[in-house]
C-alpha cells in the first residue's frame, strides 16, 4: 500500500496532476469546451508517460473539467458544462447580489466534498456497486429519468404552465435527428445537418450565453457602475457555514455518486435531483432560484460526485458511465490497460493508484481553485464593452469545437434569440434544457422496455420493478407540485376579482 | 402579442404532429415506432399552449410581450454585429473575422456606454490590446490545444 501511495504522492506526479487540473479548469470554464474534449486532446501527450502517471493525468483533467464549469455559471450565468446548468439557478443571482467570491468559494468547497464522496465509493465499493448497476433494466432507467423530469415541476415556481411548455419544447427539440432503435430521421426537413439532432453544447451556449449577452448588452453602463463582489470575510466558507451545509453536501454527494454509476445518466440529472431534494428540505425554499446557497451547494456537490461514480462501472465492468469516462477508457486502452472485471485481479496496484490519484486530484482542485478565486472574480470587473464581445468569441470557439460546422453557429444564434424571447416573457429556460437532455434518454429506454416486455401494460402488470416505483413517485411529484398548485391558482384568481 | 406567439408555437407543434403521421413503423419494430413518443409530447404541448391561450384571454393578459426590443437600438446593433460576425467567420476565418468583430463592437459599446470612444491614442491602444488578445487566443486554442478554429472559404 505504501508503494502505491508513494507512486502517486511524489513531486513529479503532483506537478503533472496540478497541470492537468488547471488545464481541465480552463476547459470547463469556457462554454463548449467540455471535459471530454480536454481529455481527448491531452491523450497524445501521455504516450511517452508511465501508465500510472498518464492515467493520473487523465483523471486530473476530468476532475478539473467538471469543476471548472462552476466559474462561468456563477459569474456570467453561462454553464461551462451541462453539469453546471443547475449551478446557474442560484450562483448567478448570488453573484449579482455582490457575493460572487463567496459563491465561488462555497461552490468549490462543495465540489470537493462531492468529489471526495465519489472517490471514497470508488476506492471502497467499485466492483460491488458496478455489479448492482448492471441489474438495472431499460424500464428502470426510464422510471428514473421520468422521475428526474418530474422534479422539474419543483423549479417552475409561479409560472407553472409556462415552465411546462418550455419543458415540452425541450423534449420536442430532443426528437430532432435520427430516432433511437430504428434510426429514422425525424423533423429534419431534408437538412442533413440535422441528422444527428441538435448538439447539447450548441443548445446550452445559445440558450444561456447568447441570450444573456443580448439581455445584458443594453444594461452594460449600469453594471459597470456596480460593485459585483466584496471580500469582507474571505472567499472560502466559514466553519459554521460548512456545518450548516454538511448534510446537504453529503446527501447531494451520495445522489451524484449513485447517478454517476448508472451509464447514460450524469451531472445534470444528479444536480437536478439534489437541487430539488435540497429545496424540499430547506427552511427557506423561496430563496431557491433567487440566490440560495443551499441550491448552489446541492448542485455542485452532486455534479462532482458524478465524476467518481462514472468511473466505477468503467473500471469494474468496462462500461463507461458517461462520455468523459468513455474517452478516459480510450486512454486506458492506449496504455495497454484492459478495463473490466479482470482489471482488479490483473493490475490491483494500478487500479488503487488511479483511485488514489482521483482522490488527490480533488484536493488539488480545491487548492488551485481557491488560489485563483480572486482572479476568477476579477472577470466581473472587466469593462462590459470588452467582456461581452470576448464572451461571444469564446462561444464561437466552443461551438466550432463540437463539429467544426458553420451550421452550428447559426443554430447557436437561433437558440440565443429564442432564449432571449422566452426569458424576457417569463418562460423559464432551465426546464427547456433539462427537457432536452432527458428527452432522448427517456425515449430510448421506454422503447427498449416496450420491446422487451411487449407493451406498457405488460410492464406494469407482470413485474414489480424499480422503474415502476420511480414512475409512481414521478406521478405523485407532478400531482403535488404541478397539478394541485395549477388548479389552486386557477381557483384563486376569480375569487380575488369578486372580493374586489 | 403573446397570444400570437403562442398561436405560432401551436401551429409549429401541429405541423410537427402532422409530420409524425407520415412515419411508418417497420413490422419487426415492436417498440412503438419513431412517431409514438413525439406524438405524446406534441399533443401535451398543444394542450398546454391551448390552456395558456385561454388563460391569457380570460385574464386579458399577454399584451406586453417582449419581442421588438431585440431589434431596437444598442441590442439590435449588437445582434446584427453577431450575425455579421458568424457569416464573416464562414468567409474570412477566425482571426480576421474576430478582429473585425472585436474592433467594431468594443469601440461601439465603449461609445454607447461612456458617450465617447476617447482620444485617438486610446482608440489605437484599445485596438492593439484587442489584436493581442485575438493573437493569444488563436495561438493558445489553435496551436497549443489543437482546437479547430473556424476556417474561412476565402482565406
Amino acid at each position: 500500500m505504501i508503494d502505491i501511495v508513494l507512486s502517486v504522492v511524489n513531486p513529479l506526479t503532483i506537478l503533472v496532476m496540478s497541470a492537468g487540473v488547471s488545464y481541465g479548469i480552463i476547459f470547463g470554464a469556457i462554454p463548449g469546451l467540455s471535459s471530454s474534449v480536454a481529455v481527448a486532446l491531452i491523450i497524445p501527450l501521455t504516450y511517452s508517460m508511465d501508465s500510472l502517471l498518464a492515467l493520473s493525468l487523465l483523471v486530473s483533467v476530468y476532475v478539473g473539467g467538471v469543476s471548472g464549469g462552476l466559474i462561468s455559471a456563477i459569474l456570467l450565468r453561462i454553464p461551462g458544462t451541462p453539469s453546471s446548468i443547475v449551478t446557474t439557478f442560484d450562483g448567478y443571482p448570488l453573484a449579482q447580489k455582490g457575493q460572487a467570491g463567496n459563491a465561488i468559494g462555497l461552490a468549490i468547497f462543495s465540489s470537493v466534498i462531492g468529489g471526495l464522496i465519489g472517490a471514497i465509493f470508488l476506492l471502497t465499493l467499485s466492483p460491488l456497486l458496478a455489479r448492482v448497476t448492471i441489474m438495472f433494466s431499460p424500464f428502470d432507467y426510464f422510471g428514473i429519468t421520468v422521475f428526474s423530469l418530474s422534479l422539474v415541476c419543483m423549479l417552475l415556481g409561479a409560472n407553472a404552465l409556462k415552465g411546462l411548455i418550455t419543458t415540452l419544447i425541450g423534449l420536442t427539440l430532443s426528437f430532432v435527428g435520427t430516432s433511437p432503435i430504428d434510426a429514422r430521421p425525424r423533423f429534419t426537413f431534408g437538412n442533413h445537418n440535422l441528422d444527428n439532432g441538435f448538439n447539447i453544447i450548441v443548445l446550452i451556449i445559445g440558450v444561456f450565453a447568447i441570450s444573456e449577452m443580448l439581455n445584458s448588452v443594453s444594461q452594460g453602463k449600469k453594471q459597470n457602475e456596480k460593485t459585483l463582489f466584496t471580500k469582507k470575510q474571505g472567499f472560502m466558507p466559514s466553519l459554521a457555514k460548512i456545518r450548516f451545509h454538511a448534510v446537504n453536501m453529503f446527501r447531494s454527494g451520495l445522489i451524484g455518486t449513485a447517478l454517476g454509476i448508472l451509464p447514460g445518466l450524469s451531472g445534470p440529472e444528479a444536480a437536478l435531483i439534489s437541487y430539488t431534494r435540497a429545496k424540499k428540505r430547506s427552511k427557506n425554499p423561496e430563496l431557491f432560484g433567487d440566490g440560495s446557497e443551499e441550491g448552489l451547494v446541492a448542485s455542485e456537490s452532486s455534479n462532482n460526485a458524478v465524476a467518481g461514480g462514472a468511473l466505477i462501472p468503467m473500471l469494474a465492468l468496462g462500461v463507461p458511465g458517461n462520455a468523459v469516462a468513455a474517452v478516459i477508457m480510450g486512454g486506458f486502452i492506449i496504455h495497454g490497460v484492459q478495463v473490466g472485471p479482470m482489471l482488479f485481479t490483473n493490475s490491483p496496484n494500478l487500479v488503487r493508484g488511479i483511485m488514489l490519484a482521483f482522490l488527490i486530484a480533488n484536493i488539488l482542485m480545491l487548492i488551485i481553485e481557491s488560489l485563483a478565486i480572486k482572479g476568477f472574480v476579477k472577470i466581473l470587473s472587466v469593462p462590459k464593452q470588452y467582456l461581452y464581445p470576448i464572451i461571444i468569441m469564446f462561444c464561437v470557439i466552443g461551438v466550432n469545437s463540437v463539429n467544426n460546422r458553420f451550421f452550428d453557429a447559426l443554430i447557436m444564434l437561433f437558440f440565443g434569440v429564442v432564449g432571449f424571447i422566452l426569458e424576457k416573457n417569463r418562460y423559464p429556460l432551465g426546464p427547456l434544457v433539462l427537457g432536452f437532455i432527458l428527452g432522448s434518454i427517456i425515449e430510448l429506454n421506454y422503447r427498449r422496455a416496450i420491446m422487451y416486455y411487449g407493451s406498457f401494460t405488460n410492464i406494469i402488470s407482470s413485474s414489480f420493478t424499480m422503474g415502476t416505483v420511480f414512475l409512481f413517485f414521478a406521478i405523485v411529484m407532478v400531482f403535488i407540485n404541478f397539478i394541485l398548485p395549477l388548479f389552486a391558482s386557477m381557483r384563486k384568481k376569480p375569487k380575488k376579482k369578486t372580493e374586489q | 402579442m403573446e397570444i400570437v406567439f403562442l398561436s405560432l408555437l401551436f401551429a409549429a407543434a401541429g405541423v410537427l404532429f402532422l409530420q409524425t403521421l407520415t412515419y411508418t413503423t417497420p413490422t419487426f419494430d415492436t417498440s412503438g415506432g419513431p412517431a409514438l413518443f413525439p406524438q405524446y409530447i406534441l399533443i401535451l404541448l398543444m394542450v398546454s399552449i391551448g390552456v395558456l391561450i385561454i388563460q391569457l384571454v380570460i385574464r386579458k393578459e399577454g399584451r406586453d410581450f417582449v419581442f421588438l426590443e431585440l431589434f431596437r437600438s444598442l441590442r439590435g446593433i449588437f445582434l446584427l454585429s453577431i450575425v455579421l460576425y458568424l457569416f464573416a467567420l464562414n468567409y474570412f476565418g477566425f482571426y480576421i473575422a474576430t478582429a473585425i468583430f472585436l474592433l467594431f463592437t468594443v469601440n461601439y459599446l465603449t461609445f454607447a456606454y461612456t458617450g465617447t470612444v476617447g482620444t485617438w491614442k486610446r482608440v489605437v491602444l484599445r485596438c492593439i490590446l484587442l489584436l493581442v488578445i485575438i493573437t493569444v487566443v488563436n495561438y493558445l486554442f489553435g496551436d497549443l490545444f489543437n482546437i479547430m478554429l473556424p476556417k474561412g472559404k476565402l482565406l
